[in-house]
This record gives structure tokens, sequence and C-alpha cells, in this order.
């Protein structure tokens, strides 16, 4: 049976279950997203943003019923530190039931608790999916089996000084596993604050799991994200992240990827009003047979905005690794700044990079610049290094260290920064 | 000269070389069958494979449908209600200048062909092709002391059709895409082009096409083959009459580069853009590849494109001999409401290869330019370079400049470089050019071929001057 | 300490070393001079390890070993330190972790404990004094974004940390103003001690103001045509190479 098939059919047969003990309106729009994956099908290597993503292959094939809650075994905590509030998401669903409120005022906890919430649920009626784009399979696949996931909210000029953590981890003893979760970021006016998304997985079993993340960024606030992806080979992603801001607000986006799973990460980022600010950096790093996959998209709806991104890209072995960009510019998005950047370094001879930096621009008023290099360390840097009693191999891994560093320093959280430093050396070390 | 100048006013300027031919057509029935391809075939008293060769690249065609990636609004084309062969009925078997068609010859006048026996002091041997069929080669006796072979590709067929046969379609094969079976199955006469071994082309060697008889399509074949250490600089040049209909225009230029060989090939394509309110225009939808087939090969693609209503065009270059060098300079302008996609794609195959992009993209009044080019460096291209830059101008607010490059490197070795960036032309700018007493239109011509220089430096003299005319030309109303 | 016998090199094909001979013993100090082009970057490079070039002919001994079977790496930790024309720049990569490093593999090859981070950073302090180097730049990734002084600065810190047997400066007082010529030049001598030895590559005399010579060898054509003390900078200055080349040929 072809994948689509399976996919809508598991979603009919399985309704109930899925939708149980949630509002009407979200399993109204569930039903509107399996519409929508049933009108334009899974994407195909035609679609330009899928051209490296084979999602049919992905989800072909037989799944465990992933609609019953099953207590999964804890994984071993994600940081050793206090100072940061969690939420934990096993297989897509929160391992506690209730939501909290930090010290500085900010609600977070499970989206099924919020979105059924008296006081949380309007709020998550009014800003989940109103980012996201249905026309895209995989978001709507996401959105017609998600049961839970993760809701922050940070109220008008909450400023927060310790880190919100999404701990997102996947696991499965044996049977092949689907898992869905969508998280939402609702940051009011001028709050600040700093999200962690983690993503790591355990046990034998393959997974694959379809994540959706809104970050809805208010009138002049704040926001710094960081994405992980530490993935076991057998567990793959698909994480469409879509962000909106408004007026005056600024979002800093920092994702790497060091695990040795399958990662494919859409980042759009709506400028919606004028002087928003915008900065997204990626790092991934894939060896072995690996395949990462990432698509990054600014688009530039008001005048006044300023948008940049740094994706760097490192693949050895067979790896593949993909980049696709997007510079949008709508006709009235006058005096728009616009950055993009993809540098990729390529290590061995079987391994290849595939980068598609693109502008779009109906403006005249612009300064719009991309850039692409595909290259490999710098001969003369290591010359340089080896004079200084470096070895090669020593002079190698530091100049690729050093090349991972322009992404990784961007983490806001100095925890979380070495945290991943350490991930990216020992990745470093299988390449 | 006198008369020239009274068309080009009648004509309010706006499209200068917009005058039809008052010439006698031969023309078969709208659309297309296989009896169609076989009449077209016939009529050229080709042999049997190359009927063979037509049909099975039409019954190709028929299993193909039109090509929608690219960042055009293509209207639909009824491909049943077009013409697919006109000559003018005055069949050129001419031995000199006199005996060509007055009025053909005015035409060429016109357009500025250096049809005259004066023009041999510029050096350039024409063959001119005029809706499909090829009119005259001049020059041909000096090229031929050298062993040059540049005659229409109908006698090439008949003359030497062993070199026909083993290189057409080599490059460009008939099923590469649908308007390359399309041409492959009607394509009515073009050029060809043969440079002997070590011998370097003493002159530039152009061919000029026009499109005249309503409602015909043009499908143009250029073949260019040249021979061990061999040298040629080809010119292309593209006019259109002005028409309220649109008009398809569907060419395949191939080209061989051999082992040390060099080939520069240089377009200026001018083919009417439409009115102002987008009216008519040709649908310019050209595949042109060339090959660097041997060690040492280079080859060269520079074009202006400021003319068609749509243009969808990527000379290309495959990089297969080992230290070949390749390049691709652009400047592709639009207004009104012109679209443009347009680039290049440069394949790595041998080792120590490189290529260089420059694509200068200037967008005006309602118009849509986009470049998308292909950087591809296949597993065994050792030390494969290439360095792109791509920028786009922008005049005005309702047009749209776009850039969609693609990068997909297999070997470590590569290092591949894209950069773009754009830009408008800025207040200040035009302000020092007022105060200087330049007019504004003046002003922006200036600073568009400022822009444009680069790839402009690229073209032979005699065009590189034309192009900058046309460039001003094309931007007239566009400011202001 | 270093012997150079009869050394010829190639880069492309193209041969620029034509015969060198050059004796540098502990507590000397060398000065190489001669006109664009006449092979001096090439004798530093050649005698560091770059594969770019091409040993010929010739024999290279430092401290004994056979100096061109040597690794750049090995040479280094020997203790053969070489400060660029044009250092180059390193994105991403630290100085202190750098240096760490760099300290720490010649300590090894030494047979010693690599530092703690508090003994290394108490060295790092205590060396980029010697050229008056910002701690701002060190905790900078190499050479990046540091103007042209700062580079030649960073070249002499580094040689303060390397503590080098042999130091070859190719033309390490290009592109610097009068103070920091003053600052890299002073560090310089700071350095020096009868144990080690200097090998300076200049166009200029006004380095040798600082670090005075005890030998002046003029370079040309890829051969040292004449060799004097520290008066031959100062005839140089003042007359050109014309008449030694005259005499040479």
């Amino acid at each position: 049976m072809p994948a689509k098939q399976n996919l809508l059919d598991n979603y009919l047969s399985n309704i109930d279950i899925i939708g149980e003990g949630l509002p009407v309106w979200f399993n109204a729009r569930r039903s509107d997203a399996a519409a929508s994956l049933n009108l334009h099908g899974l994407p195909t290597a035609k679609q330009e943003q899928y051209l490296h993503s084979n999602i049919e292959r992905l989800v072909e094939g037989e799944w465990e019923q992933y609609f019953v809650t099953r207590r999964h075994p804890d994984p071993t905590p994600l940081l050793p530190e206090a100072d940061a509030y969690r939420v934990e998401l096993r297989n897509g669903r929160a391992a506690n039931e209730a939501l909290k409120v930090s010290a500085e005022g900010a609600i977070y906890g499970s989206l099924c608790t919020a979105a059924c919430s008296a006081e949380y649920g309007a709020i998550v009626e009014r800003w989940l999916d109103s980012a996201a784009d249905m026309s895209d399979a995989t978001t709507a696949l996401t959105r017609m089996f998600v049961q839970d996931g993760a809701f922050i909210y940070l109220p008008a000029g909450v400023e927060m000084q310790s880190p919100i953590v999404i701990d997102s981890a996947y696991h499965t003893d044996g049977e092949s596993e689907m898992c869905f979760a969508q998280a939402l970021v609702v940051a009011e006016e001028s709050a600040r604050g700093e999200v962690i998304v983690t993503h790591r997985s355990e046990g034998a079993g393959r997974i694959v799991v379809g994540f959706t993340r809104e970050a809805i960024v208010g009138k002049a606030a704040d926001i710094k994200i960081t994405e992980l992806y530490d993935l076991q080979q057998n567990c793959s992603i698909v994480n469409n992240n879509y962000i909106t801001q408004t007026g005056k607000s600024h979002c800093a986006t920092m994702c790497c990827k060091t695990g040795d799973g399958y990662v494919r990460a859409a980042y759009n980022t709506a400028l919606t009003e004028p002087e928003a600010v915008s900065d997204v950096w990626a790092l991934y790093l894939c060896s072995g047979e690996e395949h990462c996959d990432i698509n990054m998209a600014a688009r530039h709806l008001a005048p006044d905005c300023r948008s940049y991104s740094l994706v760097k890209g490192v693949a050895s072995g067979t790896a593949m690794g993909s980049f696709a960009g997007m510079v949008y510019v709508a006709q009235d998005a006058q005096r728009t700044d616009a950055q993009q950047q993809s540098r990729n370094l390529l290590l061995s001879d079987t391994a290849r990079i595939f980068t598609q930096p693109q502008l779009e621009i109906y403006a005249d008023d612009v300064k719009c610049t991309h850039g692409a290099t595909v290259g490999q360390l710098d001969d003369e840097a290591i010359y340089y290094m080896r004079q200084r009693g470096l070895s090669e191999q020593q002079a190698r891994r530091l100049q690729i260290e050093g090349f991972a560093y322009d992404v990784v320093q961007h983490c806001g959280c100095p925890n979380m920064c070495r945290y991943i430093s350490e991930l990216t050396a020992k990745k470093l070390e299988k390449m | 000269m006198e008369e020239r100048d009274k068309i080009i006013a009648d004509l309010g300027n706006e499209y200068k070389y917009g005058f039809t031919t008052d010439i006698e057509t031969e023309t078969i029935p709208r659309g297309l069958n296989e009896d169609v391809v076989r009449l077209i075939s016939q009529k050229k008293g080709e042999p049997e494979w190359l009927t063979a060769y037509r049909l099975k690249a039409y019954n190709h065609w028929l299993t193909m449908t039109m090509p929608t990636w690219a960042h055009l609004d293509i209207p639909e084309i009824d491909y049943q209600d077009i013409i697919y062969y006109a000559a003018p009925r005055t069949k050129p078997k001419l031995n000199s200048m006199d005996e060509v068609d007055p009025e053909l010859r005015r035409t060429f006048d016109k357009l500025g062909i250096p049809l005259e026996e004066q023009m041999a002091l510029s050096g350039v041997a024409v063959d001119a092709v005029m809706d499909s069929v090829s009119v005259k080669t001049t020059f041909k006796e000096v090229l031929a002391e050298k062993g040059i072979i540049f005659c229409s590709i109908s006698e090439a067929v008949r003359d030497y059709p062993e070199l026909v046969r083993k290189y057409l379609g080599s490059v460009v094969p008939y099923a590469d895409n649908f308007f390359t079976a399309l041409n492959a199955a009607v394509f009515s006469d073009g050029s060809f082009c043969y440079i002997p071994k070590g011998v370097r082309c003493p002159m530039e060697l152009s061919t000029y096409f026009r499109i005249n008889a309503a409602g015909t399509g043009q499908f143009e074949r250029t073949l260019i083959v040249a021979d061990e250490g061999s040298y040629v600089s080809y010119l292309e040049g593209c006019t259109a009459p002005q028409r309220d209909e649109n008009q398809l225009h569907a060419a395949v230029v191939e080209i061989v580069v051999l082992k040390d060989a060099e080939v520069k090939y240089s377009t200026v394509q001018n083919w009417y853009p439409g009115d102002k309110e987008g009216k008519g225009g040709i649908y310019n939808f050209v595949t042109k590849r060339g090959i660097c087939k041997g060690d040492n090969a280079r080859l060269s693609w520079t074009q202006v494109e400021t003319g068609s209503a749509i243009t969808w065009k990527y000379p290309s270059c495959i990089l297969a001999g080992d230290n070949s060098v390749a390049e691709f300079y652009s400047v592709a302008m639009t207004n009104n409401f012109q679209q443009a996609d347009t680039g290049t794609k440069m394949i790595h195959i041998g080792r120590n290869t490189r290529s260089r992009i420059v694509s200068k993209g200037i967008s005006a009044g309602r118009s849509q330019n986009s470049y998308r080019g292909l950087v591809r460096v296949a597993k065994g291209a050792e030390n494969a370079r290439n360095y792109s830059q791509c920028d786009s101008l922008l005049i005005g607010d309702k047009c749209g400049a776009h850039t969609f490059p693609y990068m997909d490197v297999q070997n470590p070795s590569a290092v591949v470089e894209h950069e773009a960036t754009t830009s408008k032309i800025s207040e200040e700018q035009l302000f020092y050019c007022n105060q200087r007493g330049l007019s504004t239109e003046d002003a922006v011509g200036l600073i568009v071929n400022g822009y444009a220089k680069e790839v402009l430096s690229k073209l032979p003299m005699e065009f590189a001057v034309e192009a900058q005319k046309l460039l001003a030309i094309s931007l007239e109303g566009s400011v202001g | 300490m270093l012997s150079v016998k009869n050394l010829h090199a190639n880069v492309g094909g193209k041969e620029i070393l034509r015969g060198i001979n050059l004796e540098v013993r502990a507590g000397e100090v060398h000065a190489i001079m001669g006109p664009n082009g006449s092979g001096k970057s090439t004798l530093a490079s050649v005698l560091a390890g770059n594969e770019k070039f091409e040993v010929t002919e010739g024999e290279v001994t430092f401290c004994g070993q056979n100096l061109l079977e040597m690794s750049i790496e090995e040479r280094a930790r020997e203790g053969l330190f070489l400060g660029f024309q044009y250092p180059v720049e390193i994105p991403g990569v630290t100085m202190s972790n750098f240096m760490k490093m760099a300290v720490n593999e010649q300590r090894k090859h030494r047979g010693q404990e690599p530092l703690t981070a508090g003994e290394f950073l108490k060295l790092m302090r205590e060396k980029s004094a010697v050229v008056e180097l910002s701690s701002k730049l060190t905790s900078r990734s190499v050479n990046e974004g540091f103007s042209g002084g700062e580079k030649k600065k960073n070249e002499i810190f580094q040689m303060a940390m390397l503590d080098p047997k042999l130091a070859i400066l190719d033309e390490t007082d290009s592109g610097l103003d009068i103070d920091a010529l003053r600052i890299v030049a002073t560090g310089v001598t700071k350095l020096h001690t009868p144990e080690n030895a200097t090998v300076v590559i200049t166009h200029y005399q006004r380095l040798l103001d600082y670090i005075v010579p005890d030998f002046v060898h003029v370079l040309y054509k890829g051969r040292i045509i004449h060799t004097g003390d520290k008066s031959l900078a100062l005839k140089l200055e003042a007359e050109g190479y014309d008449w030694l080349i005259n005499d040479y040929q």
C-alpha cells in the first residue's frame, strides 16, 4: 500500500483514540491537516524543498500503534545542572501533565494540558497552527497525529533568568515506532527568554519523529532558541520550525546536529512587522552514511527588517549534507537587510554536499547578499599550525573545530554551549 | 541610414528592429504531426537517417510535458497553432551579393548585418537565418582556404554528412528536454561550423536570426565543432518583428571543443519583447550546451539578453577534458512585462577543471528576472574550481530579481564559491549625474552599462557597442 | 646548530635556491638581506619544511639531525620556529586553545608533563608581556581580524611561548610602524640567549638597529654572494645591492 494511504488509513481507523481528551477545535484542525496531506500527498523529490529527502521511504512500512500512552524508561538526565525549567517529552508526550509557573512568571508544560485548560486554552487556540504551513506535507502529517507536546508562554514583560529546556527523548525497544509532537512558544510584548530544545534517542528499535515547533515573538520581545539533534542512527526526525516575528522583536536560533540519526529540519522565519531582527546559525556534522537536510527561509514581509543566517556543514565518509536556503523579500519590504551564508567542508572522496542558497526579491531598496562555498581545509593554516608543532591530524581537527565553533558559540546558555562543544568534539572523532 | 532613422522614428523608438520584410514566404500549414515532420525533412532533401532521427524525436516529444520548474508564468502554448516551416520563396542559390533579393538585403541592412562587401573590413563572416532558412553565408571562400566549414546546417547535411551525423545530438540529445525534442523534430535550418585541427579562424563567424513570417515558430539548430588545437569566435544575433501575437523560438546550439581547442560564443538576443502592456513578444526556449571534450579545451559563453517576452535559457558547459576551462558571462535585462529565467550549468568531470560564472541581472518595470545555475563537481573531478558571482539590479519596486544557485559537490578537493548581491540605483548616484547635466534616463543607461561592464567587455568589439545601445534602449520608460 | 650545505630547491619546476651554504651556531644572530625575488622567503620556507618546495640537492643538519627528513611538526618540536611574513588567519580556532596544544605537543616531545590550565595561563600572561600583546587578542581566533602589527606581535608572542632553539623571522619588520617595530624587535632581543640563535630576513637596515647581527648575508639569485658584519647592512642601506651584484657577475 502506498505510504500516504497507509498513514491516512491509520489515521481514520484510530481517529477516536488520537483525539481523545483534546478540545473540539484541536481535533477539527487535525482533520484539516489530514485533508491537506491527502490533497498534496507526500513530498517527492520533484518538490524543491524535498529534493534530498525521501519522506516516502522514511514513513513507509509497518508501524506500531503509537496512540496509546505507554511509559518508557526515563533517559539519563540531560544536563546535570539545576538552573533550568524543564518540559520533558517522552516519545512526544509530556512526562508530567501539570503546567508549571516559573519564578519569573513564565508558564510551561504539556501542550495537551494547556489546550484543555481554562486559563491557557484560548492562547493555545489563538496561536497554535498560526505560523505553520499546512500545505507542507510533513507539517500536516505531524499535525494529523499529534497528541501532545510542549507549551511555553511568556506573558508580556516577563524576563527569564534561566532557560526553559524542552527535553524531547525518543525510545523504543524493538518495534518500529512513529512519534509526533508539537511545541508552541508564545512570547508576548517585551518578553525575554531562552528556550533550549534537545532531541535524543535511546533503545534498539527504529523511530521516526515528526516535530513541529511554532514560536510567536511579540513586539520588542527577545527570544533565543537553541536546538540540538543528538539522535542515534536508528532514529530519524523531520522537524519543521516556524517563527513569526512582530515589530522590533529579535529572535536568535542556533541549531546543531551532532548525533548520527537522520535529520531533516526546516527553519522558517516570517518577519511580519517593521524592524524585526532574525539571526539563525546552524551546524550539521555528517559522517558514515548519514544524511542531513537543512531548509532555511527568511520571509521579509515588512520594511526595515534584518535577517542573518549562517549554515555550516561538514560531511565525511559517504555522508550527504544538503542545504536549501531562501530569502524572500515582499514588494513593500523596503530597506530589507538580508544575509545568508552557506559554508561547507567536504572531507572525503565519497561524501557529497549540496547547497542551494536562493533569493526571491520583489522590492528594490534592499541589501541582500548570499554566498555559498564548498571546500576543504585550508592548507596554509595546516602548514602554519604544523610549524608550531601540531601534528597534521591535530591541525586538521583544530581547524574543523574552529569551523564548527563559529556556530556553537552562539548558544546563549554557557552550560549548554559546553555540552554541545563536547558532543561536537565527540562527533568529530568519527569523521 | 536615413531610411533607418525614419523607421526608428516611426516606431517611436520602442523596438528598433520591429519591422517586417515584405517577402513572399513559403509556409506549410499550421500544426504538427508525423507528416509535417516528414514534409520538412523532404523539403530539405534530407537523407533517411535524419528523417528517422526527427521522427524519433517527435514521438518522444509526444510523451513529454513542458517544464514548469522555472520562475516563469508561461501561458498555454498551442503547439498545433504554429507554423513549423517558413522559407523565403526566392530560393537563395546565389553566387554574389548582387543576387540576393533586394528586399531581403534591405532587411539585413536595417538590422545592421554586415552582409555587404564593405563589411569585409570588419572581418565578419555571416550566416543569416531568416525565419527558418539560411539565406546566405558570406566569406565562404576565404574560410574554405583554411579548411573551415561555415554553412547552413542543411548544406552541411548534404555536403558533410559524416561530420553532422557524428556530432548532431551528441551534446544535446533530443530527449534532453521538451524543447530539444521539439527542435530535433522540426528544426528547419541553422548554422554549421567546423574548424579543422590547429586552425585559428581568422575572422569572427556570425549568425543572424530573424523571425519574419507571422504565426511561425523558429527552430534553428547550430552545431560547432572545434577540432584539436583550433580557435573560433562565434557571434549570434537575434531579432524579430513587432507583432501582437506571441511567437515561439526553440533553438538548440551544440558545441564540441576538442583537445587544446577554444570556442567563444557570444549572443546578443534582442527578440521582440512585447509592448508596454506585455502584449506579444517571443517565447525564447533555448538549449545551448557545449562540451570541452578534450584536455585543455576552453569554452566561453557570453550573452546579452534584452529581448523576448519569456526567456528560458541556460548555456551550459560539460568540462570533460582534464584542465578544461569554461566561462559564462551574462547580462540579462528585463523591462515591462518581460520574464527571464536564465543561467548556466557547469558540470565538472575532468581533473583540474575551472569554471567561472558572472551573471548580471537587471530588472525594471513589472518584469521578473531570475538567475538559475548549477555547479556540479563529479566524483573524479579532482581539483575542480568554480567561482560564481550573481548580481541583481532592481529599477523600480514592481519588478522582481531572483537567484537560484545549486551546488552539488562530490569531490573533496573541489573549491566552489558563490556570491550574490542585490542593489538598486541610488538616489545619490542619480543626483550626482543630474548635477553634472545628465538626464535621468542617460544616467540610468550609464550606470547600467557600468554595472554590466564586466560582461560587455567580453564581447567582440562590434557587438559590445550594439549591446550597450540595446541596454539603454531597452530601459526606456523605466525611470521617472 | 644549523648547517646548510649546497641547498637547491624548486617550486613548480623552477629552481629558486641554487646552492646555499650557511652555518649558524648557538648564540649567533644572522641577518639575510637581498633584493626582491632573491630567494630569502624560500629559504625560510624550505627550512621549515613547507611542502610546496622541493629540495633537489644539498644537506641540512639541525642540532646534529638531518632536517630534510623531518616533518614540519618534528622540526617545530625540535625547536625550529618560523615567524611568518604573512601569518594566516584561522577562523574559529582561539589563540589560547591553539597555543596550549602547541606548547603541550612540544613538552610531550621533550618528555615533559603537559602544563595545567593554571600554569598555561600564567605562561600566556608572562609571555604576552614580552611584546605588549593585549590579552584580548589571545582570546580571539588565530590572527583573525588582527592588524598587521598585531599579527607580527603575535608571531613573536608565539616564539616566546615555544622558546625555540632557532628562530627564523621572515620579514618580521614589514608593514610595521615605528612603535610596533620597536616592540617587536626588542621582544626578539629579549628572547635571545647564548643557547639559541636567530636568523632575521629583512629588507631594511632599521630592524638591525635593534637586533644587532653577528653576520649579514646577501642573497642573490638563490645564492649567498657576500657575507659581512653589521656594517655591511649600513653600506647596503646607503648604496644598494648593485655594487655587489656587479662584482658577482
